[in-house]
Parts: C-alpha cells; sequence; structure tokens
C-alpha cells in the first residue's frame, strides 16, 4: 500500500463558547420534551390527498377519495381495486372490506409499493355519499369534454326524453340508475365509459325531481 | 452500455461528499431520487459515489472531531490513534478493510445467493426468526454496556427507548416537502440522530493534534476481525434495521492498543455490506440500504431466481468496484492534506455542513420534518453525554421494524 507517511503541523483550537452550558440531565429533559412534540404531532388525522398527488405521499399514511373500479375479491385474501378519481388511478388493497364497483369512498391507509406500482394498502374505508363528491356541470360541458369528467359524480339538469337527458342542444345517453322515463330531472349522476356501446352513460341517480 | 462514465461521475461526487462531515451515502440517496432523473446512469453514480464515500469519509472521522482526554476512552479507534499522532494509520487500515470488503462481496456474492436463495433458503430461516433476532439484539446492546457499569447500562436503556419511540413515530408524522417531491421521515429521523450531533460534538474544544505520520511499517489488517467482519455483512445485510456495526459491536474484539481490530472489522463490514445489499436486491427484491432502496427506484430489476444475472448487476458492481478502488487512491492520496487542512477548517466545514444538512431537512421534509430533526438531534447528543456508544440509537429502526414483524399496528 502507498506509504503516505509525512510529518504535518498540527493546527491550533478554539473554544466553542458554549462548551459546558448545557448539562446532561438539561439536555435529557429537553429530549423528552422534543419528543412528546414529535408525539403530539404524529396525533394527527392523516391528510386527505388528491389521488393524482398520490406519489408525492409515497410511504406515508394518507387519506384518499375516490371511486371503486375493478373490484377484485380473493377467497381468502384482501380485496383488490383501482381507487379512480379525476383522471388518475391508485391500486387498493385492503382485508375484508365490503364495497361494490362504482362505490364512492374514502379510503385511509399506507402508500407503499407493491410489484413496483405505487400501492394504498388500506386500513380503513369509509363510503363518501355521492353529494360529498357532486359537482354541478352544464349538460353542454358533458356532452363536449365527457373525458374531463369520466367516472366523477356529476349534478346535472334537463329534460329526459327515450333514455337521453337533453338541455340547450346538447344530449348525454342514460344509463342505469333510477331514471324517470320522462320529464325535468336535477340529479346526481357518475358518467362512465360503456363498452357495448362505446359511449359515455350517466349512472346512479341518487334523487330526482321533477 | 456505457458504465464507466456515470461511475468516474460518481468517483468525483463520492470523493468530495466523503469529504464533507455529516454527509451521509443516505444523503446522497435522497438527493437523488429527490432531484435526479429516474435513470440506470444515476443508479450506476450512487453506487460508484457510495464505494467513494467509503473510503474517503475516513478523513474526516479521523481528523476532525476529536474529543479530549476526558473522553478518550469513548473516543472511535481512529480518533485515539490520531491523538498519538498516527491518524494516517487509522486512515491506511480503513481503506484496506474497505477495499477487502468490497473485493470479498464482489467474489462471494453468487455463494451468497445460493446461500440466502436456493438452494440455501437461508433467508427464508432468518426471515421466519426476525423476531427473535431483533429482540435479541435489542437486549444484547444495553447488557454489553452493563459490562462497563450500571451508568452506561441505563444509559443504553434510556437512548434505546428514547430512539425506539422516535422510530415508532416517525411513520405517522404527516411530512410535506417544501418541493414537488415525496418526503420521508428516514431523512430528518437519521440525519438528527447521526448526522447533526457529529457536527454539533466536532464544534465543541478538541485536544490539538500533535504531528501526523504513518509508522514505517504501518498497521497490516487484523485478519480474524476482517473475515468476521465479512462475514457479519453477509448476515446482518438480510436483516431489515440492523446495521452491520451492531454485528461488530457484539463480537467486542479484544481492545488492542491501536483498535487495529475494530477499524479492520468495520471498514470490511461496510464494503462488503454494500455489495450484498444490492445482492439481496436482486434475489429477493428487498432493498435494506438507502443506497438499495434508491437502485431499485432509479434502475429496477426482476428478482434473479436462476441463471444470469439482473442486466444491471454487472454495470453496478463495476461501478462498485471502480468506486472503491479510485476512492481509496484518492483517500491515501489526500491524506497528508486533509490531515493538515481539516483541523483548521474544522469550525467553518462543519457549520456549513449544519447549515445545510438543516436546510435539507426542511426543504425535503418540511416544518413536521424540521420538528423531528430537532428532537432526533436531541436525543443523537446524549450518547457522548453518557460515554457510550451511537449504536444504541440504531434502536430508531430495529424498534418499529419489531413491532410490524410482530403485528402491532404501527
Amino acid at each position: 500500500m502507498l506509504d503516505t507517511g509525512w510529518p504535518v503541523r498540527p493546527p491550533e483550537t478554539h473554544l466553542a463558547p458554549w462548551s459546558g452550558m448545557v448539562r446532561t440531565h438539561h439536555l435529557v429533559g429537553l429530549a423528552v420534551a422534543a419528543l412528546a412534540v414529535v408525539a403530539q404531532l404524529a396525533q394527527g388525522q392523516p391528510p386527505l390527498v388528491e389521488l393524482r398527488d398520490a406519489a408525492l405521499w409515497e410511504g406515508q399514511e394518507v387519506a384518499v377519495e375516490g371511486v371503486v373500479r375493478d373490484l377484485r375479491r380473493d377467497a381468502a385474501g384482501p380485496s383488490r381495486f383501482d381507487l379512480v378519481a379525476n383522471g388518475a388511478a391508485l391500486a387498493t388493497r385492503i382485508d375484508g372490506a365490503s364495497v361494490q364497483d362504482g362505490d364512492p369512498v374514502r379510503v385511509t391507509g399506507r402508500l407503499g409499493r407493491q410489484g413496483g406500482a405505487l400501492t394504498l394498502f388500506a386500513e380503513r374505508l369509509s363510503a363518501t355519499t355521492t353529494d360529498e363528491a357532486v359537482h354541478n356541470v352544464p349538460l353542454s360541458a358533458l356532452a363536449q369534454r365527457p373525458e374531463d369528467w369520466l367516472d366523477r359524480a356529476v349534478r346535472v339538469e334537463g329534460v329526459v326524453e327515450r333514455g337521453w337527458l337533453r338541455t340547450d342542444g346538447h344530449a348525454v345517453q342514460l344509463g342505469d340508475g333510477a331514471w324517470p322515463s320522462s320529464g325535468t330531472v336535477d340529479a346526481a349522476a357518475t358518467l362512465r365509459y360503456h363498452a357495448p356501446c362505446a359511449c359515455y352513460r350517466l349512472d346512479r341517480v341518487q334523487a330526482w325531481t321533477g | 452500455m456505457d458504465w464507466l462514465t456515470p461511475a468516474l461521475f460518481g468517483v468525483v461526487l463520492g470523493v468530495v461528499t466523503g469529504l464533507v462531515p455529516g454527509i451521509h451515502v443516505n444523503t446522497l440517496c435522497a438527493l437523488a431520487l429527490a432531484f435526479a432523473p429516474t435513470s440506470p446512469g444515476m443508479a450506476l453514480v450512487l453506487a460508484a459515489a457510495a464505494c467513494a464515500h467509503l473510503t474517503t469519509s475516513l478523513l474526516p472521522s479521523t481528523y476532525l472531531g476529536v474529543p479530549g482526554e476526558e473522553a478518550l476512552l469513548s473516543a472511535l479507534p481512529s480518533h485515539r490513534l490520531s491523538l498519538r499522532g498516527r491518524g494516517p494509520d487509522a486512515v491506511r487500515l480503513g481503506v484496506q478493510g474497505s477495499l477487502v470488503g468490497l473485493l470479498a462481496g464482489v467474489v462471494l456474492l453468487l455463494p451468497h445467493k445460493w446461500l440466502v436463495a436456493e438452494p440455501g433458503r437461508f433467508l427464508a430461516a432468518v426471515e421466519a426468526g426476525t423476531p427473535w433476532i431483533l429482540a435479541l439484539l435489542l437486549v444484547a446492546l444495553p447488557l454489553r454496556e452493563a459490562l462497563r457499569g450500571v451508568r452506561q447500562f441505563g444509559a443504553a436503556l434510556l437512548l434505546g427507548v428514547l430512539a425506539g419511540t422516535l422510530g415508532l413515530l416517525s411513520p405517522r408524522l404527516s411530512l410535506e416537502a417544501w418541493i414537488d417531491v415525496p418526503a420521508t421521515a428516514l431523512l430528518p429521523l437519521l440525519t438528527g440522530l447521526f448526522g447533526a450531533p457529529a457536527l454539533l460534538e466536532s464544534l465543541h474544544a478538541t485536544q490539538p493534534l500533535p504531528e501526523q505520520a504513518a509508522t514505517r511499517d504501518g498497521l497490516r489488517l487484523h485478519r480474524a476481525a476482517t473475515m468476521f467482519g465479512i462475514a457479519s455483512a453477509a448476515v446482518t445485510c438480510l436483516l431489515p434495521g440492523v446495521t452491520s456495526s451492531a454485528a461488530l459491536a457484539l463480537a467486542r474484539w479484544r481492545e488492542d492498543r491501536h483498535g487495529r481490530a475494530y477499524l479492520s472489522g468495520q471498514s470490511a463490514i461496510a464494503g462488503a455490506h454494500l455489495v450484498f445489499s444490492f445482492g439481496l436486491l436482486w434475489v429477493a427484491l428487498r432493498p435494506r440500504t438507502g443506497l438499495a432502496v434508491a437502485t431499485a427506484s432509479l434502475w429496477p430489476a426482476p428478482a434473479w431466481t436462476a441463471g444470469a444475472p439482473p442486466a444491471s448487476a454487472l454495470p453496478l458492481l463495476a461501478a462498485c468496484l471502480a468506486g472503491g478502488i479510485l476512492g481509496a487512491l484518492a483517500t491515501l492520496g489526500l491524506d497528508r492534506l486533509a490531515a493538515q487542512w481539516l483541523p483548521r477548517v474544522a469550525r467553518p466545514a462543519s457549520v456549513a455542513a449544519l447549515v445545510g444538512m438543516t436546510s435539507l431537512v426542511a426543504i425535503l421534509a418540511g416544518w413536521v420534518g424540521l420538528a423531528l430533526y430537532v428532537a432526533a438531534t436531541l436525543v443523537g447528543l446524549l450518547p457522548t453525554r453518557f460515554g457510550v456508544g451511537r449504536l444504541h440509537l440504531t434502536s430508531c429502526l430495529l424498534v418499529p421494524v419489531l413491532a410490524w414483524r410482530l403485528g402491532l399496528g404501527v
């Protein structure tokens, strides 16, 4: 090995001004107090984050709202589904939850990785009522840019006519749910893509009047 | 692919950051994950930087933060050597041990795979026994201090409780970085427990260092300690939350006058652990170190069950070796300058590193992260006050892992 044997001159030293000011038991007290502060901070509820921002919270406990899609149940294992909202999707797994495809839910859990994919390992799941996630949307917006409202709960107003909801020259096809056969409606629904007809439909009306 | 260019860049990065006190390889990895593009090239940079950092960081750890005579007994062997004017011997031992560890890790990687996976299936056995192993470690570490006295035993227990509590609380914190990157509690936690206290303590008054000179024949590697270090790295890399230093501390090598056994074993562990942790990542997709976590993100690879290793393996190992060898040469070449100048610039360098580290924690972990960092720093200052090692602070990782394995819902 290389021999670096070279004598070097020692530097001068200076006394630190705070040297010896903090006694050990004071330091222990400070550490315990700081720990108590951290414990208090840890008691807070997990933040409610936007699904599209989930990757920024990887490794942390969060709450996310969205709609259940592609629900798969294992016989003796967790349920898996995609939590979908605002054009983004998040793989989710939870043990023993009773949800159905299309349910709007708030899921609380820790964000991690499974098979390289960002996954929400859910600890708690609660249903959100449609009203909580409803957006008042003119029918023209749904008809002209349905991809912006896909899988989102919306509140729409119009006239039901032969399986379509119409107003101001725009129309959106009606899907599943308790739609009246005719008349004016003011309803909450979810816009979904229906593969058989390759079209967008409004599903699951919460309430209607008219 | 061209592995040499990113590896050389990594060597430069590792040498520079190794000279800065308080910067750990995990800090580099956190920065890379936050700011660098996701690419295999960045993984190569980090691998080479980590291996170069292994040896270059010996310089500030030998010539900075040297305590006075009153703390001599708890001082690191490298500090004891530098107080005797033989800092270059400590550096040389560390370089030798790191290189031997790195090379041994590369040579033994395939046998290690056979042991860990098929046909040995040692990983499965270790994972089944992990709760017992972790519990045993948590008991053994303070008991080891009991041999030195009741005060030390009490201090070790206290440190274990405080650090373990911090480790349990940190995953429950909601951290939001000041920029759009994922925040992690590990950065403020580990930086606060290990990085910041070392810098703060280096600001204290120190014994003036005598003239530094290597001995003519130098210190030779302690063969048994080196081999033990490599073997323990092969095992400890399988255990979550266990640092390789824990194994070395429990070995209780006879405290020879020069700390030769400790220095040999510690540096060999560090080098071998780095390579074996890559092996575990490829074999079982289990990242156990900050570097492995970063590599898994920057250059994902399928599990290596049979046949040829993943495409990333050979370039990464080559980058490791390049980093280790070039870093070793840089360390030996800079040794004289470091011995002369590092103590002179110790205070401004430590202050600058402290400010940089604190700023990084704030940017990447936000206000809540800063609170965790402050609490961890206060706990991290206690080992030196009590005259015990910082090893007891590793309960910040051991306790949460044990609790999780026991299904205690943390």
